[in-house]
């Protein structure tokens, strides 16, 4: 319930004008105190401190433990922070992620605009193109990876199969087995993949740019590629920012089409950094350390997130 | 609640998980159950959780079926877990402390849960066993850990050389006489694959770490080239200089360069492994009863132990072990169960799912002749046949990631030397030593 100083106070707060005689905002609400606000929003609060803070709490706990999937565990201090850089795998593995996060950020975000720009208008067909689109997708990457994983099978498999029709190779390709051509296929599977996400994005912030400008632009003779670079790119720059961000955090997540179509193998030579954690956990059985790899993955993504998100605000006008 | 109440529930959880981090340690094993009380493993009452890999379902479902009909008094649930997931399944369920009263799973991954104290120490049941003696000791061993025993076999899966006899004979090769040696084998290999229409001579799980393990290591085995060395748990790997291992590389390299193996070698996962062999298009196979007896070749075949480069035989004393996990709720049941499943009218049951009996006193069984191919294998169990005692096979051979496949395929499909792939191998396997043995 609202007190009679509370109601002062908000008034005297109203009064209140800035020097060019715009009065500023009240600070509180006349009708819902603080304490309502606190009350609505606790639910939500106690739900994320038991499904978020606590585990994350516990997690840095078992971070600074040796806490192995069985048997007995030790407090440890920061030992396993202090010997990541030991860590040769996960060193390799970072690398791996960031080179594999490099190959497929651009050539997602342009497939996902070229596809965007094909199917923006309402024109006949657009409906059909977009699903069609979307449809990978929807699949997900675990559903295509296992197709990927069938069709990728020398001698039998549909790919190896396309190509020997066309006189490419001699169909008994093996793409899984080494670095480059299993790196390279999964590079062109996660883009088929989940472009579609990125089109979909971008489709909603280019329909909801007014015709008009469109028209006046080209009123002023601006052609198609001036408009898309002067009027669509620009006003598309934050739902761009926000596909990058969201294509980058999942690269740097990637483990299902790892998992999946090359267990990291061979050796560890395509371990992504999640793959590797899940290894230390549930295979090497170390899952004092795999928390405190995730914990520094978790702190890298934040950073570079935070990063992409200070570097959008920045140029807002 | 005010913000300064939401602060205050804060502070008191970070406080009490403060209070968790504060407590130091603790022991994480279950409690052991009292096998030695009287009665232990007769007249128990109740249910029986089997956990089995999913392989080794069919003969787990019909010995629990015969069980239950005999037993009233003791039900036995049999729940499947997958093959690869079965060990981070019970770890998690250990951790969780809610575990099945039999374990039935890779005897080779048994040392790992018997190292870390979460089985019950079976050696004063093992010991009053009537057929102790007649267990096989290859993969009695495996669940020895100090002098005590934690597991015992169940149900053997052992890898062997299956060749071809129709095959054999086309290439102008005696039937009768399989090939003693690798070299033995690269050259029989190439006379079957001279017949031309597709047929080759050998044939491999190229892409397939588990298979590299099962098939190709007995090889080298066989001339004492052992991968782990030491006390489990304090081991290394022996690879740059182990030559057994070299010269078995060396002899799939040249099989593989000379297309005596077939193409799809190179990618078999394990996924379609032996078709081609049950197939009849190959003369030489290193496999298992469990695919032959899949399959039902229709030509009549040979076996024999896995050859080493020059000389001796090995094999891999795999399958199943059982074992009765600390925390247990009916630990007394599981034993009557495990007890139960050894005996004689049991184990001939296993190869007609595909295993082999691990009681050696069943080899002359009349109700076993049938099965030329399983007596071999028991035949091994009782001599050369082996398996690494050891917690790091998992990380270190098992894993597509791990170091063993990765320098088995760049030997045998790679341009380095074999002796160069292995030295340079080693560091990578000291690597995975460390992180499986820290």
């Amino acid at each position: 319930m609202t007190s009679h100083a509370d109601t002062r106070r908000a008034f005297r707060s109203h009064a209140q004008a800035t020097p060019g005689g715009i009065p500023e905002r009240p600070r509180r609400s006349l009708t819902h105190p603080a304490r309502t606000g606190v009350l609505l929003v606790s639910p939500a609060l106690v739900l994320v401190v038991l499904l978020v803070v606590v585990p994350l709490g516990f997690a840095v706990y078992i971070s600074l433990t040796d806490w192995p999937l069985i048997g007995a565990y030790h407090f440890i201090g920061l030992r396993n922070y202090t010997h990541l850089g030991q860590d040769t795998v996960f060193t390799h593995s970072i690398i791996y992620t960031l080179v594999y996060t490099g190959i497929v950020t651009g050539p997602i975000l342009v497939v996902g605009y070229l596809m965007a720009l094909l199917v923006r208008s309402n024109r006949r067909g657009a409906g059909l193109l977009r699903t069609v689109f979307f449809l990978p997708y929807v699949i997900g990457l675990t559903t295509l990876s296992f197709f990927a994983l069938v069709e990728l099978q020398p001698g039998t498999g549909a790919v190896n199969w396309m190509l020997q029709t066309l006189g490419i190779t001699n169909g008994q390709t093996a793409w899984l087995i080494s670095v480059v051509p299993a790196t390279g296929f999964i590079c062109v599977l996660v883009v088929w993949g989940v472009s579609g996400l990125t089109m979909l994005l971008l489709l909603a912030g280019m329909q909801a740019i007014p015709a008009d400008v469109y028209e006046s632009a080209e009123l002023d003779g601006a052609s198609r590629v001036k408009q898309e670079l002067l009027i669509t790119v620009p006003l598309l720059r934050r739902t761009i920012a926000l596909s990058l961000i969201i294509s980058v955090i999942g690269s740097l997540l990637a483990f299902n089409q790892f998992f999946i179509l090359t267990q990291g193998g061979p050796g560890t030579s395509t371990a992504t950094v999640v793959l590797w954690i899940y290894e230390q956990a549930f295979t090497n059985l170390h899952l004092g350390e795999a928390t405190t790899l995730s914990i520094v993955l978790v702190v890298v993504i934040g950073i570079i997130s935070a990063v992409q998100f200070l570097a959008l605000r920045r140029d807002e006008p | 609640m005010t913000v300064r109440g939401v602060r205050s529930a804060l502070a008191a959880a970070a406080t009490a998980l403060l209070a968790v981090a504060l407590s130091g340690c603790a022991n994480g094993t279950l409690k052991a159950a009292n096998v030695r009380v009287p009665g232990f493993g007769t007249d128990a009452h109740g249910t029986v959780i089997v956990w089995c890999r999913g392989d080794t379902q069919t003969a787990e479902d019909e010995i629990a079926a015969r069980f239950n009909a005999t037993h009233p008094h003791l039900h036995v649930k049999v729940v499947p877990i997958p093959d690869t997931e079965y060990e981070t399944k019970l770890a998690t369920a250990i951790r969780g402390g809610y575990v099945p009263d039999v374990v039935d799973g890779d005897d080779i991954n048994a040392q790992l849960f018997i190292y870390h104290d979460a089985f019950d120490n079976l050696t004063p049941l093992i010991d009053r066993l009537p057929f102790r003696d007649k267990i096989n000791r290859p993969m009695l061993s495996l669940g020895r850990h100090d002098g005590r025993y934690y597991s015992l076999p169940f149900a053997a899966d052992i890898s062997l050389l299956y060749y071809n006899k129709t095959l054999f004979k086309r290439a102008g090769l005696n039937p009768d006489d399989p090939p003693r040696t690798m070299a033995q084998v690269v050259s029989d290999a190439r006379r079957i694959t001279k017949l031309g229409h597709g047929i080759k001579g050998y044939s491999f799980g190229g892409d397939s770490a588990g298979l590299y393990g099962f098939t190709i290591a007995p090889s080298a085995w066989a001339q004492k080239g052992y991968t782990f060395v030491g006390a489990s748990g304090h081991q290394r790997a022996d690879i740059a200089d182990n030559g057994p291992l070299a010269g078995t590389l060396e002899d799939l390299r040249t099989m593989w360069r000379d297309g005596s193996a077939p193409q799809s070698d190179r990618t078999q996962t394990g996924a379609t492994w032996g078709a081609d062999f049950d197939a009849g298009t190959v003369g030489i196979w290193p496999g298992n009863w469990v695919t032959v007896q899949l399959h039902q070749p229709k030509f009549p075949f040979g076996v024999t132990e896995l050859p080493g480069p020059t000389h001796g035989s090995s094999a891999f004393a795999g399958g199943d072990s059982v074992a009765i996990p600390r925390g247990a709720r009916n630990p007394s049941g599981a034993w009557e169960y495990i007890k139960f499943a050894l005996q004689p009218a049991q184990q001939e049951l296993l190869p007609k799912a595909g295993y082999t009996p691990v009681r050696t006193d069943l080899l002359h069984s009349p109700k076993l002749a049938k099965y030329p191919a399983v007596l071999e294998g028991m035949r091994a169990l009782r001599t050369n046949a082996y398996a690494p005692n050891t917690i790091a096979y998992e990380t270190v051979i098992n894993e597509e990631s791990g170091p063993f496949q990765a320098m088995c395929m760049s030997a045998i499909f790679g341009s380095t030397p074999v002796r160069e792939v292995l030295r340079r191998a080693q560091s990578q396997f000291n690597i995975a030593m460390a992180e499986a043995q820290s």
